[in-house]
């Protein structure tokens, strides 16, 4: 009874000293932080990330957790956190692969957060800083978009015209020069003209910016008020008058400004719908794999 | 001296309410495979006097009680026939909470109005159980006040 009880200890011992030699090594920590990156789970891909620098923070590998982590930022829609890790991280390596890939995902930051020239300027930066990277090409289209998407059609244009015609994206980007040429021919409608006729009959402003169902509910619940307004204060119902008045002052003011609103969405839909449309015909990315890699895609609807 | 007094009551009802930020820490996910978390498409059309909790004017209080009223008597009967999201008392809640009661009443004339036709452009969104259309208060706003 005794052997047996001592070989059970012994075994014991064997197996924990076997796990405490099985700490997991840098690179599977990283493959299993891929993983979870590769499947779209980003919230905890950082915190594995996080793992590989908490214990590894010497080793190699650590610069494109970093890395890794502000891309799951990116990736999670986390735009703020993303470009706070983009900044420390390009400033602290710029003259490494990882610096320069965080500073041209900074700028990608930037324009997912619709802040088009901030995103242009760091576009801007980047080919001026490392003028014989692998990404020129794709930083140029990038601050064409940015001009674009600001409705600056002829920066855009220019900017687009000088890839030069050697490189892989100079096809995709006369394409995209010839489109912005076409972006002043967009239809869209005036919101002052849309207010201003509305003021004058209501719903007047909403049939011209193609919005019926609005023309007509503007119309009749203004005018039912308005004809209310007149009857009481001509019955001498002043009390009552006054109340209608007040309400009818809200719908006058709601379609007037519901005029001018649907003016805005109107352009804004048009305007949208022709980028995305440019956008879908040349599109072009920066890819990053979970591995750090990189590599410029474009495809090309015809 | 009356002068005074309107440009005073004009201030008062046009004072926006202060906004809160959300706090944008804690668990998220933008992956169907990691179900305990909000998703990117629900985070993106929650709306966001949902998720903030801003201080009200005294201007806008009345306005508010009003329309809390409304939601707790009213609202449970009818509520089901609002086709937007978020409804239109919610709605109303929102811009009054957001530019203050004057604009808040005009937004929310804009609303009542624009239901039909905005049909046909907004997105459709699953909220408890049922397809809406998704019509925030800043899609009817980008245009002159930026977030």
């Amino acid at each position: 009874m005794r052997y047996p009880f001592a070989l059970l200890l012994f075994l014991m011992l064997l197996c924990g000293h076997a796990v405490i030699a099985g700490e997991m090594p840098a690179e599977n920590m990283m493959s299993f932080a891929d993983s979870l990156f590769e499947r779209g789970d980003y919230y905890r891909a950082i915190t594995e990330y996080e793992r590989v620098l908490f214990f590894y923070p010497d080793h190699p590998i650590a610069k494109t957790a970093r890395f890794q982590i502000a891309h799951c930022y990116f990736k999670g829609d986390r735009l703020d956190q993303a470009i706070d890790r983009l900044r420390a991280l390009s400033k602290e390596l710029p003259n490494e692969e990882v610096g320069r890939k965080a500073y041209f995902m900074l700028g990608e930051a930037h324009y997912q957060k619709r802040e088009y020239s901030r995103a242009a300027d760091i576009f801007a930066t980047y080919i001026e800083t490392y003028p014989g990277d692998e990404r020129i090409d794709a930083a140029r289209i990038k601050i064409g978009w940015s001009y674009l998407r600001q409705g600056q059609w002829r920066q855009a244009a220019d900017e687009f015209q000088r890839l030069p015609p050697d490189s892989p994206l100079h096809a995709q980007a006369e394409g995209l020069a010839e489109g912005a040429e076409s972006y002043p021919g967009i239809q869209t409608k005036s919101p002052s003209l849309a207010g201003g006729l509305s003021a004058v009959i209501p719903g007047a402003g909403q049939l011209y910016i193609n919005r019926p169902g609005d023309a007509l509910v503007s119309f009749l619940l203004n005018g039912a008020f308005i004809w209310a307004t007149v009857e009481a204060f001509q019955n001498d119902n002043n009390v009552t008058g006054g109340i209608l008045l007040f309400f009818e002052s809200g719908w006058y003011l709601g379609n007037i400004y519901n005029a001018v609103s649907g003016a805005h969405k109107y352009n804004r839909r048009t305007e949208k719908q022709f980028l995305d449309g440019l956008q879908d015909k040349y599109h072009v990315s920066y890819l990053y794999d979970g591995h750090g890699g990189s590599m410029v895609a474009f495809t090309m609807r015809f | 001296m009356p002068i005074m007094f309107f440009f005073l009551v004009f201030l008062f009802l046009t004072a926006p309410a202060k906004a809160v930020p959300a706090d944008p820490w804690g668990p998220w996910s933008v992956s169907e495979d990691a179900p305990a978390m909000a998703t990117k498409a629900d985070r993106k059309t929650a709306s966001p006097a949902l998720l903030e909790r801003p201080d009200r004017t005294i201007a806008a209080t009345p306005f508010l009680w009003m329309l809390t009223f409304y939601q707790k008597t009213v609202g449970p009967v009818v509520s089901g026939r609002c086709p937007m999201y978020p409804t239109c008392s919610q709605y109303s809640v929102e811009s009054i909470r957001k530019h203050g009661p004057l604009v808040g009443i005009v937004m929310t004339a804009d609303r009542m109005m624009h239901e039909l036709d905005e049909q046909n452009h907004a997105p459709l969104i699953k909220v408890g159980g049922r397809y809406r259309y998704s019509d925030p208060v800043r899609n009817n706003d980008f245009w002159w006040h930026s977030e």
